[in-house]
């Protein structure tokens, strides 16, 4: 039945009007992980009082719509996590801000904060803000950071909480657990990152163009530029038509 | 068919030339099995002029772009490992040793002559002289387009390889090449910086001329091809050490036939060819350098590896383990072995390569042995050639499997890139075993079905593992 040719124009002319269609109307879904857990898996910074983590990066794809941040949180405590979008770490203005229940944060997993498609956001800058609402030192909220610059395009800051700061210089402060803090090894301040995950849906052909300067990215020659991958892929893909059709129009099967 | 009569044969060579030049262009640098180690051994070459033995690794810098083309692509990130640490100059270059700053991969991968053989990046040097003044990352995709024209030798080394033991049939060259085009990891090992391409080229031509030599008969040339092409190909990587005893297997098969041998005497010949390869592999691999003092003629007497019993249950753990790791890396473990397939995928590969392997069985019991006497598939000389490649097959997994057995560790792997010099047989038989499994009013859509199978795992692999790992 294969064999007719015109059954096999009606399944290409079917194929090929689908993806135009998905062209049109579609979403590319793409995650963009910045850490990998063999990083994280002993340093923490805990989220104690007022205390406050930022980390910088950059979007490479447009649609941003979802960060997951990757916690510690041993006790659960009943406290609210703070966490903001927002163009630089010092803006005043949030993009998004979402509060959290410290019960509803998973030890050890990545935690969602999801918000409204950013459609622009393809090479723009933003910083995640992380803060706690209720000051307390028994809290066991964390989050994994790396012990060296793992993401290049950006950089995490901790704030130390000043208020427990101020109660410890009253009373010792007694830790209920270890915890080592990579940014004071060798006496020194060193670039770190928290653990986190970037997710994008964007139109099909925002998405591709954006794809295609990451192919192209940092690449010499022809292979530096996005139409060589068009060309390759588009040549492949005809080629592929060709092969399939000549093997099911010649007897080679017989 | 006549390949000139053939547009498939066309096609097909177009798609592994644009396929060859897809996996260059997608897989960023460095990221290929010890490709920074054959870098750095062919630029000591070219561009230093200098053998790449131990001193001169301890004393010679690396190349100073070659750590920032490292984060410019993420390589570390993506392979898992924390960047090194170094000292950098006023420039802010890197003063560090290639075998101090690549030690977090693989100390045993460093390419270091004496106990590697250096017949492929002596080759490369000669490229590698003129590029020292491009960037480094220019530089490596320029080294790697030569991959493509061994790439097509060996595609053509397969068409015709299976054209030749099935010369009216046109399905089986297509089947056999399509296997190699569409198989992900052999593009990917083979379109980068490694000694495995090559190789897997001059054994395929071994396989060729092997073919012909059975199926058309013998001549001097075909013979001196056959030693010319052993030697050379074991001269570039021990893992083509199996043809030897594949070669003692096609003489024993050739006399049997001329000598009309009773079957058990061939057999017998055959089985102590086999046990015997097996011990002296594991022995090869433990005072040889793990294989590669054959090359460079460099033997230890110091025994590489343990006493412990080698059929010991904690021994049987490290054996399964190898054997699941190298199912994987067959079929989907690129990169620095850190990109893998899910495991949902390999479950299902592994039940259909166990049903194909039952469907080998049927196809050997049916048309080589000839157990119900019936066969009218095969003429003599197919079978004889099919059974040096089955035994070609069994021996080349004893060399791939043999460091695992000599060291009772999971250290080698092994692998499956190790395996990949014995694909033409592999490819060959796997389709065999596959037509069996297709009920015979179906069997027109045989190649269909091992094509759409194909492709579909393919294109699953590039848009669903490698892009999103390396560009997302």
């Amino acid at each position: 039945m294969l064999k007719s040719k015109r059954l096999r124009l009606i399944i290409l002319g079917g194929i090929g009007a689908g993806v135009l269609i998905a062209m049109a109307n579609g979403r590319i879904s793409l995650i963009q992980n910045s850490s990998y857990r063999q990083f994280f898996a002993f340093a923490t910074l805990p989220l104690l009082g007022d205390a406050k983590v930022t980390q910088t990066f950059t979007a490479e794809y447009p649609g941003l719509y979802r960060i997951d941040v990757y916690f510690v949180n041993r006790e659960g405590g009943n406290g609210k996590l703070v966490f903001r979008l927002k163009e630089t770490c010092k803006s005043r203005s949030d993009i998004t801000v979402q509060v959290v229940n410290e019960v509803d944060i998973v030890d050890n997993e990545f935690h969602p904060f999801m918000f409204a498609p950013i459609q622009d956001s393809r090479g723009r800058k933003y910083c995640i803000v992380l803060e706690t609402v209720k000051l307390n030192q028994d809290n066991e909220l964390a989050v994994y950071v790396s012990r060296s610059d793992v993401y290049m395009p950006g950089a995490a800051e901790y704030q130390k909480s000043q208020y427990l700061e101020a109660v410890n210089r009253q009373q010792p402060f007694t830790a209920t657990h270890f915890v080592w803090l990579p940014i004071i090894q060798n006496g020194g301040m060193r670039p770190f990152d928290i653990g986190f995950q970037l997710y994008y849906a964007g139109s099909v052909l925002p998405m591709a163009t954006a794809l295609l300067a990451q192919f192209s990215a940092h690449k010499p020659g022809v292979f530096g530029t996005p139409w060589f991958y068009v060309i390759i892929f588009t040549v492949y893909i005809v080629l592929l038509i060709i092969f399939v059709w000549l093997i099911f129009d010649s007897n080679i099967s017989d | 068919m006549c390949w000139k009569q053939n547009p498939v044969f066309y096609v097909l060579i177009g798609l592994a030339a644009v396929r060859g030049l897809i996996y260059i262009a997608i897989f960023p640098p460095w990221l290929a099995p010890d490709e920074p180690a054959h870098y750095e051994a062919i630029r000591l070459l070219g561009q230093e002029h200098q053998w790449p033995t131990d001193d001169v690794y301890a004393t010679t810098t690396m190349h100073p772009q070659m750590h920032a083309s490292f984060l410019d692509f993420r390589i570390w990130q993506i392979s898992h490992f924390e960047p090194p640490p170094f000292t950098a100059d006023n420039d802010g270059h890197p003063i560090v040793n290639f075998v101090d700053y690549y030690a977090p991969t693989s100390l045993g991968s460093v390419v270091v002559a004496g106990n590697y053989p250096l017949i492929y990046h002596s080759l490369l040097a000669i490229l590698a002289g003129p590029l020292d003044q491009l960037n480094i990352v220019t530089q490596l995709y320029i080294l790697r387009l030569p991959s493509i024209i061994i790439l097509l030798f060996t595609i053509l080394a397969a068409w015709h390889f299976a054209a030749t033991i099935f010369p009216t049939e046109p399905q089986f060259p297509i089947a056999v090449t399509s296997f190699l085009i569409f198989l992900p990891m052999f593009l990917h090992v083979s379109t980068t910086l490694n000694t495995d391409g090559l190789t897997t080229c001059l054994v395929s031509l071994y396989f060729l001329v092997l073919a012909k030599t059975f199926i058309q008969g013998v001549s001097n040339l075909k013979l001196m091809s056959i030693v010319g092409l052993l030697t050379i190909a074991i001269l570039t990587k021990p893992t083509a050490l199996f043809l030897v005893p594949t070669s003692f297997a096609a003489i024993v098969i050739l006399l049997a036939r001329r000598l009309q041998w009773r079957w058990y005497i061939p057999f017998i010949f055959l089985l102590t060819i086999g046990l015997v390869t097996l011990p002296a592999s594991v022995l090869i691999f433990q005072f040889a350098e793990g294989g590669r003092g054959i090359a460079t003629l460099s033997f230890s007497a110091n025994k590489v590896g343990s006493e412990a019993n080698y059929l010991a249950s904690q021994a049987l753990m490290v054996y399964i383990s190898a054997v699941r790791w190298a199912f994987l890396s067959f079929w989907g473990a690129f990169g620095w072995a850190k990109i893998l397939v899910p495991f949902s995928w390999i479950r299902i590969l592994w039940l259909i390569t166990f049903a194909i392997s039952v469907g080998v069985g049927l196809f050997f019991l049916k048309h080589i042995v000839d157990w119900k006497g019936n066969n009218q598939l095969l003429n003599y000389r197919q079978k004889d050639l099919l059974t040096v490649l089955f035994a070609s097959i069994i021996f080349s997994l004893i060399g791939v499997f043999a460091p695992t057995i000599a060291t009772q560790s999971t250290k080698w792997g092994p692998p499956a890139r190790y395996f990949f010099p014995a694909l033409l047989p592999f490819s060959l038989y796997f389709f065999l075993g596959f037509k069996q499994l297709v009920p015979k009013q179906f069997s027109s859509l045989t190649l269909p079905i091992w094509l759409t199978a194909l492709i579909t795992f393919d294109s699953a692999v590039i848009i669903l593992v490698l892009l999103p790992v390396l560009y997302a």
